[in-house]
């Protein structure tokens, strides 16, 4: 069922419609929210907060991507969740950008997850997991404000910086 | 290490690390959590331990009660290792759960546990979630029982009519071990062709597609005739032989689905069908528009404003579709300025575009993507409100199957084919 569907059904507070909208999107707003937390726990409950606002809020969606309103949703939570425990954050910004920028302790994720989010800097990182997430290059550049080219180019770096990560270990 | 290895890596690490607790979610929207009935479960087998029996003893040596002791401990032990190897054997004859597909044109499964109860009923593809819709739990109950529930609500909907010839189930039930269970089949068209008689009404229930042809190639491949049909009805949606390359690949691919999957990729496909013939009638709307603009524009400058019609028409979006109207109005407006004298036609033009998109989203078309299960619930409820809910006094069921055995062969032999033509009928 197409995102436009789904939208007009969950507006009237269809759950099964919701239930499928987040079997299709879960992974690539978690993608979004990680890319920019760097913290998985972070990551899952921005996640839930998202769904939620798309629940309360869609009735009100007015535009012409559904994907993209969620999506932006997605990252201005962690963008502005991130800043606020940034301005939280005493001194130690080592050991703050060691755990992600936040006081959670990280939650285990598989070594290519753990070196996109340790190794590559905010862009690359979140390029990185939002194309491994199922996006196009063309979306990611619409969520990032980046041209498509920019995207493309940073993703192969990024890769390659990954791969030099990986075969060391 | 290639770029496809570490993509493989990262994507299979992202999938392991997204959350994907619905039930969470919905209770942070504050929705009713919806209670998951316990899928079916085979029993576990218990298998009595034996224990030495304890008895008095004496101190010091053997004693009688010792000795009966034993022997008694010795047989319930025997007893026992008797009774856990036939067990053992006898675990095969031993009756587990499964599942029932109904498939009337709402198609519905039916969960079972060990005991032949009902665990869970489930709406396979949209009729089958409306008829469900609003559906008390079923957890505990007969076959007899839910038999009747789902032939009661087909006559309230409007799936049924109790004097229609055509009324039909094709059932079938499958153990969780795998493999037809035909006696808990049989047991449902009991039940199914029992509330037929109850409420006088025509129709048959049927457990099998009895075609050899179809038959033999569904056993070629492994799978039931049932599932078969379903994967032919996806091939066709797909315009795929299902002697082409593609169309094998497929073929293959979905018969290691489940019959569930399989109808909720038969969904997605009907629905992204249906979009896409969607925004061709706004387009050929709008491309009538623009041919007013033929005798003041020039050829090369009708052409880009086509271009990007025949766009709009392969749109899989509505974000697609106003992203092509955008770059509609922004050319018409560049030839407005250009083209000052020609003002009032272009914005004419514009005018008959805006409203060619108003009236768009008031066609039934789009008016029925937003339906929900509910809404369409509503109004079969409305349209067949009317619809008797028994026959006629002097109806003989018993007598008129025996007098359409042929009716139930031909359903029998070509369902596939009567219920396309039944579920047109059926439409509201």
């Amino acid at each position: 069922m197409s995102l436009d569907k789904l939208a007009l059904k969950i507006a009237k507070r269809d759950e099964k419609a919701f239930e499928r909208l987040y079997e299709d999107l879960r992974r690539v707003v978690f993608a979004v929210c990680l890319g920019v937390v760097k913290n998985r726990g972070v990551a899952e409950e921005l996640t839930q907060e998202t769904f939620v606002t798309v629940w309360q809020k869609t009735a009100e969606f007015r535009g012409v991507g559904y994907k993209t309103w969620i999506l932006t949703i997605a990252r201005n939570k962690a963008i502005t969740l991130l800043k606020k425990r940034q301005r939280e954050t005493p001194v130690d910004f080592s050991e703050n950008e060691r755990l992600g920028g936040f006081f959670e302790p990280q939650m285990e994720v598989g070594i290519a997850l753990k070196w996109a989010l340790e190794t590559l800097d905010e862009q690359d990182r979140q390029i990185v997991l939002m194309r491994n997430a199922g996006m196009k290059a063309k979306e990611v550049a619409e969520i990032l404000q980046l041209p498509r080219g920019t995207v493309s180019w940073r993703y192969a770096e990024a890769l390659k910086i990954l791969k030099e990560k990986l075969e060391e270990a | 290490m290639k770029k496809s290895d570490i993509e493989k890596r990262l994507q299979s690490d992202l999938k392991n690390a997204t959350p994907s607790d619905f039930e969470s979610l919905k209770r942070a929207c504050g929705l009713q959590g919806e209670k998951r009935l316990a899928k079916a479960t085979v029993p576990v087998y218990k298998r009595a331990v034996a224990t030495a029996g304890g008895g008095a003893t004496s101190k010091g040596g053997f004693s009688f009660g010792k000795i009966m002791a034993g022997t008694l401990a010795f047989a319930l032990a025997v007893v026992v290792a008797v009774t856990a190897l036939f067990g053992l054997f006898g675990r095969k004859n031993k009756p587990v759960g499964g599942y029932f597909i109904l498939d009337i044109n709402p198609s519905v499964e039916i969960d079972y546990d060990a005991d032949g109860k009902v665990t869970e009923v489930i709406g396979l593809n949209e009729d089958g979630r409306v008829l469900l819709y609003g559906l008390q739990s079923q957890k505990g109950k007969t076959y007899d029982d839910v038999a009747n529930v789902i032939v009661n609500r087909c006559l309230k909907l409007g799936y049924f009519t109790v004097e229609d010839v055509n009324n039909a189930i094709l059932v079938s039930a499958t153990s969780l071990k795998g493999g037809k269970d035909e006696t808990r089949t049989n047991e449902m068209k009991v039940a199914l062709t029992n509330v037929f008689s109850e409420k006088k009404m025509a129709g048959v229930v049927i457990t099998g597609v009895v075609n050899e042809a179809l038959n033999e190639t569904a056993t070629s491949y492994g799978i039931d005739v049932q599932k078969y049909g379903l994967i032919l009805h996806y091939l066709k949606l797909c315009n795929l032989d299902e002697n082409s390359e593609n169309g094998q690949a497929v073929l293959r691919e979905y018969a290691k689905k489940s019959v569930r999957a399989l109808y909720e990729a038969i969904d997605d496909k009907q629905d992204e069908i249906e979009e896409n013939e969607a925004f061709a009638p706004l387009a050929e709307k709008i491309e009538h528009i623009i041919d007013s603009l033929e005798s003041t524009q020039s050829e090369a400058m009708l052409d880009i404003l086509k271009r990007v019609v025949e766009d709009m028409k392969k749109a899989e979006t509505i974000g697609d579709c106003f992203v092509k109207k955008g770059i509609l109005l922004n050319a018409l407006n560049g030839l407005k300025e250009e083209s000052p004298s020609l003002k009032d036609a272009i914005e004419r033009v514009e005018a008959d575009i805006e409203t060619a998109f108003e009236n768009w989203f008031e066609n039934e078309t789009f008016q029925k993507w937003g339906k929900t299960v509910e809404d369409l619930f509503n109004e079969r409820e409305d349209k067949y409100r009317d619809n008797p809910d028994t026959g006629g006094e002097n109806f003989d069921y018993e007598n008129w199957l025996e007098e359409n055995r042929k009716h139930e062969e031909d359903f029998s032999s070509d369902w596939f084919g009567k219920k396309n033509e039944w579920k047109e009928l059926k439409r509201p």
